[in-house]
This record gives C-alpha cells, sequence and structure tokens, in this order.
C-alpha cells in the first residue's frame, strides 16, 4: 500500500497528495485495542466509505480524525503536513469537519438559527442578530446542496431525516472551508427515499470539490455512492477498494472474515 | 437519534413546497399557534368576568389588577429566561422579600438615601441570582435542588433580620424615587410602565440577540449548544443573574408602593410566578417558549384572582382554580407533544422538577460525553 497505487486509485495520473492522511493510528482503551495501525488516505472530490462490522474501530476512527479523541499512535497529515488535533476546533481549523449521527440540532429553533448556532450573524457591535442576513446565506447553501427544504423558517423538529441531515451537513461547511466532511452512518434512520437524498446530498459535496468520509452499515449506499471502499476488521485495515473494482459479496466477505488484505 | 413517531412524520413533511396559507400556519407553530391560543383564552376570560363579575370592566379594578401584575410579570419575564434553558428557579419569592428587607432597612434601620437603598437592593437580588447560577453550572448542582435551599435560606434571613415583622418606611419619607416607582406618570402606574419597558427589552433580547438564540439553543439541546461553541454555563449563568436582578428591582417596586418591607413577601409569589409562565406555554423541558407567552400567563392569573373574588367567591378559590389549570394545561401540552412525537417531552420537565439528574433524561447531545470538553 504505498501513496502512489492509492493516488492512481483515487483517479489521478499523477501521485497526489492526499487531503487528509491518518498513518498507523492506534488507540486503546484500557485493555480493549480499538484501532491497529490502521492507514487512511483522502484525496480530493472523493467520496470514502469506511465499513466495517461493530468493534471495527470506525467510530474511533472517526473520533480521532474529528479531534474528539487523541491517537495513542500515528499521525495525520493534511496536504501533506503533520497536523495534531488537539480538539473539534481545531479540526475545523484545518478544514475537517464532522457530521456525528445524533446531529446536534435544536428541535424547536428554525433551520437558519441551526445552521448558524454558535457563530450567528450580527450587527450593531455583535449583539444583534442580522436575522435577513442568516435567512439569506441558509437559504443559499441549502439551494446549492439541491436539498428540497420547506423554508429555512420551519422549525428542525418538522423536517424529515434526510432534511435534517443536510440542516447538519449545511451547518457543518458553513463553517469556514470545509474540506473535509465526516459523515457518521448518515442513512442509518432512514427510509429509502429519504437515504436517497442525502445520497444526492453527499454527491453535491463532491461537486463543490469537497471530500466525503461516509461511515456505513449499508453496502448497498455505498455502492450508489463512493469512489472508493475502507474495510476496517477487529481495529485495521483489511482492504482499501476503488469501488469499480470489487463487489458487494467481497466486500462483505472483508467486513465478516477480513480476508486478505490485496493492494489493488 | 431519531425517535418511531419522529420518521413517521416524515411522509407528511415530504420536501414539497407548503401552499402559502399552510406556511404561514406552519411559520407559526408550535409557539405561535400556542400564543394565538392563550391569547384567546386571556380575551374570552376578560369578556366573562366583565359580564359577569360586577365592577371587573371598572377602570379602578383594572388599573389595580395590572399594578399587582406587573410586579408579578417582572419576575415572570426574568424566569422565562432560565425556563427556556432549562432550568428552575424557586427561590425568586424569598429573593424578592429578602431584596425587599434590604431595601427597608437601608432607608429605615440606616436611614439611607432610598436611592441608595433601591441600588442596593437591586444588586443584593442580583447576586442571589448569580450565586444560584454559580451552583448550578460551575458545581453542577440541580437548579431546583440549588434555589430550594436558597429560596429557605433567603426567606428564614429574611425573618432572621426582621423579627418577621414588617420593617416600615420612615414616616414622611420623600425621593425622587419614589415618583418612578409607585407614582404615576401621565396617568399611568409606575410599575405598569415598568413591566412594558422591560417586557419590550426581554422580547428584544429573546428574540433578536446572540444571547436569546444561545438562551433557546441551550435549553433545547445544551450538547448540541456546547459542541457549536455556545457557552452552556455562562449562558444559564447569565439567566440566573437577569431572574435575581428582576427580583430586586420588583422588590424595590413592591416595597415602595407598601411605603413598608415585608419579610413574608415572597410566600405564595413564586408559585404565582410560575404558574403564569406555564400557563403562558413556556416549555417545561426549555427549549421553547416566549415572554409574550409569560405575559398573558400573568395576565390570566392576575385576572382569575381579582375576578373569582369580584363573583363573590372567597378569597381561597383563584389558588385552586389556578391549580387546575395548570394541571389541565400541562396535561394538554403533553397530549400536544405525543401527538408531535416528542415521546417523553412532558415527562422530562417532570422528571427535572423532581430534580432527578440530568443524564436520567437522555438529550441528544448528552450522550455524547466526550464533546463536552
Amino acid at each position: 500500500m504505498t501513496l502512489g497505487s492509492r493516488a492512481e486509485s483515487a483517479g489521478g495520473n499523477e501521485p497526489r497528495v492526499p487531503v487528509l492522511r491518518a498513518e498507523g493510528i492506534t488507540k486503546s482503551y484500557g485493555n480493549v485495542q480499538a484501532l491497529l495501525g490502521v492507514n487512511v488516505s483522502l484525496y480530493e472530490r472523493e467520496i470514502v466509505a469506511l465499513v466495517g462490522d461493530n468493534g471495527a474501530g470506525k467510530s474511533t476512527l472517526v473520533s480521532i480524525l474529528a479531534g474528539v479523541q487523541r491517537a495513542d499512535e500515528g499521525a495525520l497529515f493534511i496536504n501533506g503536513e503533520p497536523v495534531t488535533l488537539q480538539d473539534p476546533s481545531a479540526a475545523h481549523h484545518h478544514g475537517i469537519v464532522t457530521v456525528f449521527q445524533d446531529l446536534a440540532l435544536v428541535n424547536d429553533r428554525d433551520v437558519a438559527a441551526n445552521i448558524f448556532l454558535g457563530r450567528e450573524l450580527t450587527r450593531f457591535g455583535g449583539l444583534v442578530v442580522n436575522r435577513a442576513q442568516m435567512l439569506n446565506e441558509a437559504e443559499a447553501i441549502i439551494r446549492r446542496l439541491q436539498v428540497g427544504l420547506p423554508d429555512v423558517r420551519t422549525p428542525v423538529k418538522s423536517l424529515s431525516g434526510g432534511q435534517r441531515q443536510a440542516v447538519a451537513v449545511a451547518r457543518a461547511i458553513v463553517r469556514g472551508e470545509a474540506r473535509v466532511v465526516i459523515m457518521d452512518e448518515p442513512t442509518a434512520a432512514l427510509g429509502v427515499r429519504e437515504s436517497g437524498k442525502v445520497i444526492d446530498l453527499i454527491r453535491a459535496l463532491k461537486e463543490e470539490g469537497r471530500t466525503v468520509l461516509v461511515i456505513s452499515h449499508n453496502i448497498e449506499s455505498v455502492f450508489d455512492l463512493a469512489d472508493r471502499v475502507v474495510v476496517l476488521r477487529l481495529g485495521r485495515n483489511v482492504a482499501d477498494r476503488r469501488i469499480t473494482e470489487t463487489t458487494h459479496e467481497e466486500v462483505v466477505s472483508l467486513i465478516v472474515r477480513g480476508t486478505e488484505m490485496v493492494v489493488p | 437519534m431519531i425517535s418511531a413517531p419522529e420518521r413517521g412524520a416524515e411522509a407528511q413533511t415530504e420536501d414539497k413546497v407548503p401552499d402559502a396559507p399552510t406556511k404561514r400556519l406552519r411559520q407559526l407553530s408550535p409557539t405561535g399557534s400556542q400564543a394565538v391560543a392563550i391569547t384567546i383564552v386571556a380575551v374570552l376570560m376578560f369578556s366573562a368576568f366583565s359580564v359577569f363579575a360586577a365592577h371587573f370592566a371598572s377602570t379602578s379594578n383594572l388599573y389595580t389588577m395590572a399594578q399587582v401584575s406587573s410586579y408579578t410579570f417582572l419576575v415572570a419575564a426574568g424566569l422565562t429566561f432560565v425556563f427556556i434553558a432549562a432550568e428552575i428557579d424557586l427561590s425568586i419569592g424569598a429573593n424578592l422579600a429578602f431584596s425587599g428587607v434590604i431595601m427597608g432597612l437601608c432607608v429605615s434601620t440606616y436611614g439611607l438615601n432610598p436611592w441608595i437603598g433601591a441600588l442596593c437592593a437591586v444588586v443584593a437580588g442580583a447576586l442571589i441570582g448569580a450565586i444560584n447560577g454559580l451552583v448550578v453550572t460551575v458545581v453542577g448542582v440541580q437548579s431546583f435542588i440549588v434555589t430550594l435551599g436558597m429560596m429557605s435560606v433567603l426567606g428564614g434571613a429574611a425573618l432572621v433580620i426582621t423579627g418577621g415583622l414588617p420593617i416600615d418606611y420612615p414616616q414622611n419619607l420623600t425621593s425622587s424615587l419614589f415618583s418612578i416607582t409607585n407614582g404615576t406618570i401621565h396617568g399611568f402606574p409606575a410599575p405598569i410602565l415598568w413591566a412594558a419597558a422591560i417586557f419590550v427589552l426581554s422580547v428584544f433580547v429573546l428574540r433578536f440577540t446572540k444571547f436569546g438564540y444561545h438562551v433557546y439553543a441551550v435549553g433545547g439541546n445544551p450538547g448540541a449548544a456546547r459542541e457549536m461553541g455556545v457557552n452552556v454555563r455562562w449562558t444559564k449563568f447569565m439567566c440566573f443573574v437577569v431572574t435575581g436582578t428582576l427580583c430586586g428591582l420588583t422588590a424595590v417596586l413592591e416595597s415602595n408602593w407598601l411605603q413598608e418591607a415585608d419579610p413574608g413577601a415572597g410566600s405564595t409569589f413564586t408559585l404565582e410566578v410560575i404558574a403564569a409562565i406555564i400557563i403562558g406555554g413556556v416549555a417545561l423541558y426549555g427549549g421553547a417558549g416566549s415572554v409574550y407567552g409569560t405575559l398573558i400567563g400573568t395576565i390570566i392569573t392576575g385576572m382569575l384572582g381579582t375576578g373569582l373574588v369580584l363573583l363573590g367567591l372567597n378569597a381561597n378559590w383563584p389558588e385552586l382554580v389556578e391549580g387546575v389549570i395548570i394541571i389541565v394545561v400541562v396535561t394538554i401540552g403533553i397530549g400536544i407533544n405525543k401527538r408531535r412525537g416528542r415521546k417523553g417531552a412532558g415527562l422530562g420537565g417532570v422528571r427535572r422538577l423532581l430534580g432527578t439528574p440530568k443524564n436520567a433524561v437522555p438529550s441528544v447531545g448528552q450522550q455524547r460525553a466526550p464533546l463536552g470538553r
């Protein structure tokens, strides 16, 4: 698994520097080894699916990339530069945003208030909220993401699952330059139609030139969506395949049995 | 985190653009439609009392009701912040009594200028709020417990200081302060104007300032607010300070009106204020409600008190009726929330009132401790 082969697998002719690279990530909780030397590289304009069974270490890896936890060993590189992510705001600063499964929305507040939660647009010296500008910008970003939302003044609690996901994503990307968007099980609680909307949303993010790392249990949507699939099993890498070069059966077998990792 | 009923609602909220009237209705809900509903209740109640209770609609009675309700509202406006932030303050009545006693001490025992007395009383109220807020946010004790304790401490202190007797203001005490606290300004009783000013100010703060946005966020989903960089502790702390300050202000207004400081003033006041807020539709589980609702709630409880007495009922009846109304309102509220798919939302409020640890009500953000910083 050299850098070069991975770069090619991402579609470029020249070896490219990954936007985000995690190298040799190791993390344990007491006696439990959650991650053992895991490598992941994410390239520009790429949708990567991170799959694995329960306990494979997906969530641990995500929380390390999001800056929520620190790895025991290993290093993170952004555009080739080593970085340390002490906390989530450090990750945001480096353009890595994470949308967790719970979405962290305030149900009684409307879409615009949720999108700008914690960084409300203001005027008159920062005290008074600039509601008009917030509505405009919220509308603009929702339109850009091509998700149908009735009105940015709708309370989040009356939105569908897919729409809520869109609000969380919109909020993630208005916070500065989000080059890498990490989404934890974005379709887990959704029906087929709503999942379809979320998949469109993720594609829209890619269209905008962003990189998306999707954690998923849903092999179907992984094949629908991803350019590449990374399989973890018991805290180790078992495979890193271009989606066009693998099959449902192979991925399932990798998840369950962890067949030898084959470098494409 | 998406509960089953919410997913069930998906089908109805597909992304088709609703036609204009639906859209307007949706914008109103839920706070808006609730505000309309209780406004109608208030108007109906007013009409009924005007017809059936003699003298109810007389100018003097309206002024008296408005003045008494003004005191309730001033504190209720502050407590609305605390409620929306998903906390509670039971010490408001005791704070009112204690701050009043401070005012009384200053002008009577120490013979200070009433202006200085008023300043001391307002600062005392604010400090009490700050202590409540600090213990809740920094130490992390349930606000129910902290403020219950504070209620006893202050109530006891007020009685100890005064020996249980009201402190009378010195005879013939005059001050420019009195004209703005208990006189009339252009024919309007000053307390009503204070209430109007605080109404405008608190509506503005809650609806149009960053702090107001944060109060709703902190009450609605503290975990999410924290994650998005909102200072949850500071926001909640400030809600307690606002409430305490308004208790101090109200103590000054009321003591000046009566020209005495009554250490027992707060005994029924706390429940009256909470009743007004609950009737006004402020969410028991935090995150929703409005100062307008609280205003209407205050007016309703105020009308009940006077109206029932004017109907010829014993003066003890209003309390009973108020209690029934609270139970009915909360029951309806829980029913609505269940229909909307907010499973257990009402129960959460009840649990909070009973002072169970916050974690017992798993709110979305609280489940993910690592982000808690």
